[in-house]
């Protein structure tokens, strides 16, 4: 089943209207063993970060060990701002400009402004629980294509849209044939971006509407008038982890066009364990975009957007593991 | 006198040469040993071969690796340059590959530069522990989605299991055995393992820090153990040579069961990870593990690190704590340290 979210706050549906207004992303972190806290200040420290503007929607990722726990983080950011405009996924850890952590952290990102509106599309139930691409690879690949399909198929399309984030309980290798179904119906060439929850028992969940729902997809198209600039980096040792990090990144700050509104980072959990200090992945990245530029980066298990691998050209977004996968919005 | 002129002098002689020859052959003066994988070969890890040049001159050759079958990897062969005396681990970066239930690959290793040319058939497993959060009761039923390893002593077979949560690592083993000694004898079974972060190494002198946790599994009555700890990660090494009392208290917040039955022991234990911080546990993170089996009214010590083909010079007197009751092989022991990792779950 597919559902409509309107970027507009008076309607409940409209189509997207072309302006040349601002894009405002805004990124927090809060960590606490006490999850309605952490989801309360994170969604407080949010609220004052954005100055009385609305968001259109608030990405959520969340590091806590049990669905218990997760309600209350969503209980606690619910306080403050209404559970429709929570997406969500569970993560292995997340970083923020000047911020690293790891568990019991609740971290919030804003798409608000004028110039950007949210539409997207929820798929629960796909069926790809329990199977594995060794087992069931005809069988799993089918539901997967067919999930990306009617997650694509079920999105309000504009002639801005300008990229995709999907979140998914589609851990690497199981995330290429979900993107490849959403190619489908959005074309090889469309930028998509995003991760897959985390793996772990009590942890595989991805949020819909302030919902945590296991074995689903969701998707979040953004359009309006801004830019999108991708990099893809692949890394499996502490060294290549931060030098590839710093490449991507300096690869879209000298790409992009116009400032920038936030960089948004889907990475992978391999790599960070790979490093001998957790920060110094986001210190490299941090040496080229600056500590003040609103960024959202979270550590995933399979990762969307452009594969560091001359196999895979074909397709601007794949799905991939051991990536980090960069986006910077700017105008 | 010797008589230089007698043929069985130059027979003698001559097979003398031969085995001396033999002894010194190309197999003998090189060690070629693949790591074990610590994350799944689907995730498509990096797997290291360590090739070790004991002989008096330098290497200049290549390394070729068999992977199994429908496995795909950066390279097959790789040249290598190696001094006399010294070693290297060259890595392999693993693009394709699919996991298997028994958890054995086989792999075929070929060594060759100059006059030597060495043919190696060996295997690997992945050794990780996913991550889960068992009950500790003596039974193995939630323990489907580990990683299993399994090993024989002689004609008895053992299996080990290794999860991780943020609070515990968690550790199970089948042990066969013929007869089960608990606390009441005097030189009682136990299970002795350690953890360090990866890279620790075992100090050669005594005043060495130890850079490992280790641990004491000792079976009590009516299925219940005992778990003591027997070295921090900051204790001395020179401790490893004082044999601990058994008779101390059970490490708080850690939970041991042990059953009996059919010729077989489960063990299950839980060891709180606050207690191991040096570890930085976390999803993907390497650290170095291993175990002895104490039966010494069957086969004596089963050393894990000897049955995963660890080299000998990694053999030391300070590779595991002696405690009090224990007996101990008349050799030096291989030591504690396996490559493992923690790792998602596998479902």
């Amino acid at each position: 089943m597919s559902l409509f979210f309107s970027g507009c706050q008076s309607c409940v549906f409209t189509k997207t209207q072309k302006k040349a207004a601002p894009v405002i992303l805004t990124s927090v972190a809060c960590e606490s063993e006490e999850a309605f806290e952490a989801g309360k200040k994170a969604a407080e420290k949010l609220q004052l970060s954005l100055k009385g503007e609305m968001p259109k929607a608030i990405i959520v990722s969340d590091t806590y060990d049990d669905l218990d726990l997760k309600n209350d983080s969503i209980c606690g950011i619910a306080s403050i701002y209404p559970k429709e405009l929570l997406f969500g996924i569970s993560t292995y850890g997340s970083f923020v400009q000047g911020d690293v952590n790891e568990y019991d952290t609740v971290t919030l990102c804003a798409i608000a402004g004028e110039g950007v509106n949210v539409s997207s599309s929820f798929i629960k139930g796909m069926g790809a629980k329990g199977l594995s691409l060794e087992k069931h690879k005809q069988k799993l690949t089918s539901i997967l294509n067919g999930t990306g399909e009617k997650l694509a198929n079920g999105l309000a399309k504009s002639n801005d849209d300008k990229m995709m984030i999907v979140l998914a309980d589609a851990h690497s290798p199981k995330n290429e044939p979900l993107i490849a179904g959403i190619h489908k119906v959005m074309g090889k060439d469309f930028p998509i971006t995003g991760g897959s929850n985390n793996k772990n028992q009590g942890e595989n969940y991805i949020c819909y509407q302030g919902q945590w729902v296991s074995d689903s997809a969701l998707a979040i198209l953004l359009s309006g008038d801004f830019n999108v600039t991708m990099s893809g980096r692949k890394a499996k040792t502490n060294d290549a982890v931060i030098s590839t990090a710093k490449d991507a990144a300096t690869q879209i700050w000298a790409q992009k066009q116009g400032e920038a509104k936030g960089v948004l980072v889907f990475n992978c959990a391999g790599r960070k364990g790979k490093l001998n200090r957790l920060a110094d992945e986001y210190e490299a990245i941090a040496s080229v975009t600056g500590n003040t530029v609103p960024m959202f980066g979270v550590y995933c298990a399979g990762e969307f957007g452009p594969a560091d691998d001359t196999a895979k050209q074909e397709s601007l977004s794949n799905g991939c593991g051991w990536h980090a996968m960069f986006t910077v919005i700017s105008q | 006198m010797m008589n230089l002129n007698k043929p069985s002098f130059f027979l003698i002689f001559s097979i003398l040469i031969f085995t001396t020859n033999s002894l010194y052959s190309a197999e003998s003066v090189f060690f070629m040993r693949a790591d074990n994988l610590v994350v799944t070969p689907s995730t498509q890890p990096v797997t290291q071969v360590l090739v070790a040049n004991n002989s008096a001159k330098d290497f200049n050759g290549s390394l070729s690796v068999k992977f199994p079958e429908g496995w795909k990897v950066d390279q097959v062969s790789k040249e290598l340059s190696i001094k006399a005396g010294e070693s290297q681990k060259i890595p392999f970066a693993i693009m394709s590959a699919t996991d298997i239930e028994a958890n054995s690959y086989a792999l075929s290793l070929h060594l060759k530069g100059g006059e030597v040319e060495i043919r190696k058939d060996t295997s690997i497993v992945c050794s990780t522990a996913p991550y889960a959060k068992p009950k500790i009761d003596g039974q193995l039923d939630d323990w489907k989605d580990a990683l299993p390893i399994r090993f024989k002593t002689g004609e008895y077979g053992n299996v080990v299991y290794t999860y991780w949560n943020r609070r515990a690592f968690c550790l199970a083993l089948e042990v066969n055995e013929k007869k089960h000694l608990n606390h009441n004898t005097a030189s009682p079974d136990a299970i002795q393992f350690a953890l360090s972060p990866e890279g620790a190494q075992t100090g050669k002198k005594g005043n060495e820090k130890s850079q490992r946790y280790e641990f004491l599994v000792i079976p009590q009555n009516q299925g219940e153990a005992k778990v003591l700890q027997l070295l921090d990660f900051n204790n001395e090494l020179s401790l490893c040579q004082e044999a601990m009392d058994v008779g101390g208290e059970h490490l708080a917040k850690s939970y041991a069961k042990c059953q009996h039955k059919n010729g077989k022991t489960i063990y299950e234990i839980s060891i709180p990870l606050k207690i191991m911080p040096e570890l930085r546990a976390t999803t993907g993170r390497a650290f170095c593990f291993s175990f002895l089996i104490h039966d010494p009214d069957g086969t004596g010590i089963r050393n894990f690190g000897e049955q995963m083909r660890l080299p000998e010079n990694q053999k030391s007197d300070f590779a595991w704590r002696k405690w009090q009751g224990a007996k101990w092989r008349q050799q030096t022991e291989f030591d504690n340290k396996l490559e493992w990792g923690f790792s998602s779950s596998i479902h």
